[in-house]
């Protein structure tokens, strides 16, 4: 198999197959990473678009990359926050991802909506924690590549992503104990 | 060991993160601490939720994202101009085409004037019809330009 990086180089090339190889490659995990940074699957959509458009804009000036997952997250997750930002401003008095997952994990969980309050969950976390557990246990990647797409130490992430597991925990407590409770 | 220094250990041991140096002693502390036991075992069933979560964000990707990405997209449906010797061979190949349409028409028409205007005498020796069956009766038929002709008088 064609390595990411053979990949980056034949599209620096001309080569515009390498494109649609490199995003059978990754949309999946662009995707998940952005809608659950985010939150919306249009927007989620919109920014894996945007991160592509970018690569074929910028093929022919694209430096050698150590790793092209980690440059696509990268973008990827300029993306998101900017558009978080833009989310916050616009909806300053709307209800919070917080306090919504507060009231549903207060109540009964019914079969086949753990995956919803698990949604829920992670909206409500701090984007700096959801961002880390969202890269380890939907996308696999290592500490130090989450340090890498962050910009932060490998011991900022393993704290982080102890602390979105706590709070995670507290909000899913009615799902990881609902056999107990009954 | 405390849970307050254990539970980020913890949370690196589920992930694979954890260092071998540091494993024993967490282990250790894993046997004498129920709420770090407790810690560890939500984080594997939250693990087990979380990729129920993932395998429905991978249906809803191939639902929501394009089949192309959006540069190759436009690649494939750009139009490229053709080159400048190309472009002229294909003008004058039409304008050829156009002349000979004209030349065709302008042909036909004055051909079928010439005809209407001429004298026909085949008409005379023909059953009343319409012109076009004339036409083709004195092309088909040029011998009857014959009948046309005077006939010598009758013998008295």
């Amino acid at each position: 198999m064609t390595t990411d990086e053979a990949l980056v180089r034949a599209l620096r090339d001309g080569d515009d197959h390498a494109l649609a190889t490199l995003y059978e490659r990754h949309r999946h995990a662009l995707y998940a990473y952005s809608a659950r940074m985010l939150g919306r699957a249009e927007e989620a959509r919109d920014v894996v678009q945007d991160v592509f458009a970018d690569l074929h804009a910028r093929r022919a000036t694209l430096p050698a990359l150590r790793s092209v997952q980690a440059w696509l997250f990268t973008i990827a997750r300029h993306r998101c926050l900017n558009a978080l930002r833009a989310q916050r401003d616009h909806a300053r008095l709307a209800p919070r991802p917080a306090d919504v997952a507060h009231a549903d994990a207060s109540a009964p969980v019914l079969a086949g909506e753990e995956v919803a309050l698990v949604r829920r969950a992670l909206a409500a976390l701090p984007d700096d924690l959801r961002e880390a557990l969202v890269l380890r246990e939907y996308l696999d990647l290592p500490y130090a590549e989450i340090a890498a797409i962050t910009e932060c130490s490998e011991s900022a992430v393993k704290s982080r992503l102890f602390r979105a597991r706590q709070q995670l925990f507290e909000r899913l407590h009615p799902v990881l104990h609902e056999g107990e409770a009954s | 060991m405390t849970c307050e220094h254990a539970a980020p250990s913890l949370s690196a041991l589920v992930d694979g993160e954890l260092d071998a140096a540091a494993q024993p002693e967490v282990f250790a502390h894993l046997q004498s601490c129920a709420a770090c036991r407790a810690f560890l075992a939500d984080a594997l069933r939250a693990r087990g939720v979380v990729r129920r979560d993932r395998d429905a964000l991978a249906i809803e990707a191939d639902a929501v994202l394009p089949a192309r990405p959006p540069g190759a997209r436009r690649l494939a449906s750009a139009w490229r101009a053709p080159s400048p010797a190309l472009a002229w061979a294909t003008f004058a190949i039409g304008v050829a085409a156009l002349l000979l349409a004209a030349g065709i028409t302008i042909g036909a028409s004055a051909a079928r004037r010439g005809a209407e205007s001429a004298p026909r005498p085949a008409q005379e020796a023909s059953t009343p019809g319409d012109d076009d069956a004339n036409v083709v009766y004195v092309c088909s038929m040029p011998e009857y330009r014959v009948v046309s002709t005077p006939l010598p008088d009758a013998p008295k």
